[in-house]
């Protein structure tokens, strides 16, 4: 039997993975240009947006936590069970924004020019596989994959600042602070998974909220870390590729060994996985709540084969990776999971429950 | 049961492993089935460009027991057509494999194409999922492209790679700048930056023939082949541009004897000054060198002042190849391939908003002075107490 219940550190260690595949992919965009000394500071504004967009979700279960009964009860009032779709349908979204992205790095920069759809569909089922261990073991797993991960990307990191030229930065604010606001709104909502704790939170012990915020400080500097070098190293180049980290990582050298990425895109893969089979939990347990006769497994059969069905369908075609990656698409992706559900939970929670338990009392 | 599970599960891994990992970028795809190009040259042809590579002779080096005497290490193929994407795929039908430029080594352009737009040919790399983007651009002066790839070197070697090492010491040495496929696109899409690529000839050495670098090209903002600086005017551009890395200087004493010392490292500061409507560029370069030889007999002594004279005689040097470097880049042909404008907009973005339109003038009409510290880190292995 697989042990269920996490740490918050190592429930973290595996929503950093997570949040730190975003930034290992990140593709460059006409609305929000990498090259810029400003998407340094980009990250500082995650941090306070995601510490705020943290409360709904916190707040939530310091409203659970006051009656024992909602807590058995729960999963068998209607509004949670919608809320509950609500979220599997989001994080469905979201395995195919991140499985169609890799898709795309795949077959741009790992095996160009080859078909990958078969690929990406193995990592697929592999990913919904994984999911089936628990949350248990994918955070334990993601303890190591942290360390291995950092631990390699500083040595990339390290071996480029040879090749970092101050002369590629720009002046702050070139374009304006309210670009600049706007920009790091787009940025800091790349981190939907901060949605999903709300669905996991009963598994994790420990002080939450503490590594919650730890994690959003932990994660807005590995960010700045990683944007120092690919602006540092690429200047308005990066702006020019689609995949600017990558092409920053292609520069690293260390003595003979010349071709880093390799290194590096091996451990990408790690955060790529992690993300999904993560995604595929908070799936299998939404969807759960909505049929609570169908087992996570069938849950995530389905949800996998969905999921390959519709990026066997994108695959093929840029325009239709563009509209998932279409910025209302990306807001929404963010939005629903991350204020709009655990807001509506909690006035649900306040306002309509003890409206009910009166009315039931009277 | 689960003692056999194990061993069975592992058994079916190292066969999917086998299958899968074992080949180069695609499954199946052999390495003599590659034209793992090496250097890129690239002219004119009519209606479009030609294109000269060298390429890997990897059925010789990659076959077990192949006899890399009896073969040459490399081929050369050429083809044309109407962009260097379309000449580069016509290739195929030269050697029947398929281009690779992952190890492709230098870009060579001729002095015709770099006539033509610069962005339009630097396109294909900047674009291809292949091509790296620490590619080595440089120029054929004089010449054809073909010309450098096609030349008769005295050893069978791989001549990119002895190009792509001449390029890499150079810089390294602080003798000519780097031009990689970022350090164009970041200097074509800057308002003020000039593009400057070392520049190469083909020199006759009896029978056989060697690469010379031979200073640099100056593009033009409209990315069209401007002028050239020679290579003493080249020296200049390490210390104005801070990219001092390693080299040396030889310095003429009082006496008339010569001292060079080797530079160990530098850094060039700026401050930047509006003055009576004219920019004043403000440099204070700091370099460390060691002495490595002095003529005179005669000094080698204990004279006070002697180490202040060298150090002295050594920041002249430094200052005069700053010096007849900026009168070259400021003539009319010249340009401002130091970055001048793009520190101005790190410093006093404002002012540089007010000037960028109209830099070309600005930066002609711009003053430099230059203050030079020179630190003696080493003096060799004889000291100045032997008499000679």
């Amino acid at each position: 039997m697989t042990q269920t219940r996490v740490s918050a550190p190592q429930f973290f260690s595996l929503l950093y993975l997570s949040v730190l595949s975003s930034i290992f992919m990140y593709i460059s965009s006409p609305e929000i240009t990498v090259s810029e000394t400003d998407s340094l500071l980009r990250p500082l504004i995650f941090i306070v947006i995601s510490i705020i967009a943290g409360i709904p979700t916190f707040l939530i279960y310091k409203e659970i936590n006051k009656s024992e009964s909602l807590k058995k009860t729960l999963t068998e009032i209607k509004f949670f069970k919608v809320i509950a779709a609500f979220y599997g349908a989001v994080y469905f979204i979201g395995i195919i924004r991140t499985a169609a992205r890799f898709d795309l790095f795949a077959s741009s920069e790992l095996f160009p020019g080859t078909e990958m759809t078969l690929f990406i569909i193995a990592l697929i089922v592999v990913c919904a596989l994984l999911s089936l261990l628990g949350l248990g073991a994918l955070s334990r797993a993601g303890v190591i994959f942290v360390v291995i991960v950092v631990g390699a990307t500083g040595f990339v990191m390290l071996s480029l600042l040879e090749e970092v030229d101050l002369l590629n930065f720009t002046p702050l604010f070139r374009e304006g602070a309210l670009n600049f606001i706007w920009d790091s709104v787009l940025f800091a909502v790349q981190a939907s998974e901060i949605g999903a704790i709300a669905l996991v939170l009963p598994e994790i012990k420990g002080n939450v909220t503490k590594n919650y915020i730890l994690w959003s400080v932990f994660s807005g500097l590995s960010f700045i870390v990683v944007l120092f070098f690919v602006v540092g190293t690429l200047g308005v180049f990066a702006d020019t590729q689609l995949f600017p980290t990558y092409t920053a990582v292609t520069l690293a050298k260390f003595g003979l060994l010349e071709r880093m990425d390799a290194l590096e895109t091996a451990i990408w893969i790690l955060c790529v996985v992690e993300k999904i089979a993560f995604y595929f939990l908070v799936i299998s347990k939404s969807f759960k709540i909505v049929f609570k006769k169908v087992s996570k497994r069938l849950i995530c059969i389905v949800s996998a084969v969905l999921v390959s069905i519709v990026l066997a369908f994108i695959s093929s075609n840029l325009e239709r990776f563009s509209f998932i990656s279409y910025t209302p698409v990306v807001l929404a992706m963010y939005i629903v999971p991350v204020i709009v559900l655990p807001l509506a939970t909690v006035i649900y929670l306040k306002k309509v429950k003890p409206c009910e338990k009166n009315s039931e009392t009277d | 049961m689960k003692k056999t599970v194990k061993p069975i599960k592992l058994l079916v891994l190292c066969v999917l492993m086998v299958c899968l990992f074992s080949s180069c970028e695609k499954a199946g795809t052999e390495l003599s089935d590659l034209m793992i190009i090496q250097g890129i040259g690239i002219d004119t042809a009519p209606g479009g460009y030609r294109v000269t590579v060298e390429i890997l002779n990897n059925e010789q080096s990659g076959s077990p027991g192949g006899d890399s005497s009896s073969d040459n290490k490399t081929k050369i193929y050429n083809a044309e057509g109407e962009s260097v994407g379309a000449a580069l795929m016509q290739l195929t039908t030269k050697s029947g494999n398929k281009p690779f430029y992952a190890h492709n080594r230098v870009i060579i352009l001729g002095e015709e194409a770099a006539n033509r737009d610069l962005a339009d040919i630097i396109d294909f790399f900047e674009r291809n999922y292949d091509s790296r983007a620490s590619e080595l651009l440089c120029i054929a002066k004089d010449g054809k492209a073909e010309d450098v790839i096609r030349a008769k070197l005295l050893n069978d070697t791989v001549k990119s790679k002895i190009l792509e090492k001449m390029l890499e010491q150079s810089y390294k040495e602080s003798l000519v700048p780097r031009m990689r496929i970022i350090d164009a696109v970041n200097a074509i899409k800057d308002e003020t930056t000039y593009v400057c690529m070392p520049a190469v000839t083909v020199h006759k050495n009896g029978e056989n023939e060697n690469f010379v670098l031979d200073g640099c090209a100056v593009f033009d903002k409209d990315e069209t082949f401007s002028m050239y600086l020679s290579s003493g005017d080249a020296e200049g551009l390490a210390f104005l541009n801070d990219e001092i890395k390693k080299g040396f200087i030889s310095a003429r004493l009082q006496n008339g004897q010569t001292a060079t010392f080797i530079i160990n490292e530098g850094k060039t500061h700026y401050k930047i000054v509006k003055e009576n409507g004219v920019l004043h560029y403000k440099l204070t370069v700091d370099v460390s060198c060691d002495l490595e030889e002095v003529g005179g007999a005669e000094y080698f002594s204990t004279e006070e002042g002697f180490m202040e004279e060298i150090k002295g005689a050594a920041g002249q040097a430094i200052a005069k190849k700053m010096e007849n470097t900026l009168i070259v880049l400021q003539s009319e042909h010249g340009g401002d391939v130091i970055r001048y404008g793009r520190r101005l907009s790190l410093k006093d973005n404002k002012l540089y908003k007010s000037v960028k339109d109209d830099w070309k003038k600005v930066f002609s009409e711009c003053r430099t002075s230059v203050d030079i510290n020179v630190t003696l880190r080493r003096i060799g292995e004889e000291t100045f107490h032997n008499k000679k």
